[in-house]
């Protein structure tokens, strides 16, 4: 009877023998480092695609921040300009006689006022035009 | 071992931790996810799919909870999903469990068992005493790391594996002696 019910020490040697067997194939560790490889340039593509939309979105903004800019200061030199006019053409008679100014070198104090003008007004149209002095930057 | 993947997380050595967690964990999370599912392909899917996890999420271990609970809970998730995507109808009944050990000797061929009788009577246990008997045989394992493996109180572990050596001993007995009457 004794050789026919296992004895418990004898039950207890064959489950440590066979289940100490359960353990996973030669090939885990190769597989695991593939599947993460896959995911790590999964995730490197996914990360360069955000930031090339950062960057374009920060290109955007930039560019409508200028143009506002861009006319904010032309309305502001319109508005000045005008200003100054009219009080040229107002006073400015009176005020040269006053000063004893001569009519040329009142000429040439315009001109040179306005040179600057039309080069301020030349490097801004060229700036907004290009979208902004910060593309080379970001490209 | 829990301590030093703990220590290389705080010192940014994340490579140096996920390898030790491969490491130390690989077969208690395979033997868990085996013990639940019984099939060696699908347990090494879910294996890989748990460390995979572990790899995305292990820099954001907070250590609130014990790493190793952390991992189990992981892998017991993972296990129980893989076993509702195998069988979306089916229950994990013992009648179920017995039909499929009768089915056919599937798990002692997957893992080279020498003893097959032994791995049909285990296979034939009710799930909570065969996955209790399977990780504690597995690595001789303490009965409260099988507990927290399972997430299980010890007392209720006890109480399977001593159910589960009783009943294999009667099985193993009832066969030995058939086999003996039939010779």
């Amino acid at each position: 009877m004794s050789n026919i019910i296992p004895v418990e020490a004898d039950l207890e040697r064959r489950l440590r023998r066979e289940l100490s067997k359960l353990d996973t194939s030669a090939a885990f560790g190769q597989e695991l480092n593939a599947r993460i490889a896959q995911l790590n340039s999964a995730q490197g593509a996914e990360a360069r695609r955000a930031l090339r939309a950062r960057v374009d979105r920060e290109r955007l903004s930039a560019e409508r921040m200028l143009r506002r800019r861009f006319w904010e200061s032309l309305a502001v030199m319109v508005g000045v300009g005008a200003s100054a006019a009219l009080a040229i053409w107002l006073v400015g008679p009176e005020t040269l006689r006053a000063l004893h100014v001569s009519t040329q070198v009142v000429n040439v104090v315009t001109g040179v006022c306005g040179a600057l003008l039309i080069g301020w007004l030349w490097i801004a149209a060229r700036d907004v035009g290009r979208g902004t002095g910060l593309r080379p930057a970001l490209g | 071992m829990d301590e030093a993947i703990i220590e290389a997380l705080a010192a940014g050595r994340s490579q140096a931790a996920f390898e030790a967690v491969v490491t130390g964990y690989r077969r208690r999370v395979f033997g868990l996810a085996y013990s639940i599912l019984r099939d060696r392909a699908a347990a090494e899917d879910v294996a890989q799919e748990v460390f995979v996890k572990l790899w995305k999420s292990l820099d954001g271990f907070d250590g609130r909870a014990q790493l190793s609970t952390w991992i189990y809970a992981i892998t017991r998730n993972a296990a129980i999903s893989a076993t509702r995507k195998r069988r979306p109808t089916s229950s994990l009944s013992e009648e179920h469990v017995l039909a499929e050990a009768e089915a056919g000797n599937a798990t002692e061929d997957e893992v080279g068992a020498d003893d097959a009788t032994l791995w049909r009577a285990v296979a034939e246990l009710p799930d909570a005493q065969r996955q209790v008997v399977t990780l504690y045989y597995q690595d001789e394992r303490p009965v409260d790391e099988v507990a927290a493996m399972l997430g299980l109180p010890v007392n209720t572990v006890k109480t399977h594996l001593h159910r589960a050596r009783a009943r294999l001993a009667v099985a193993l007995g009832a066969r030995a002696a058939g086999g003996e009457n039939a010779a």
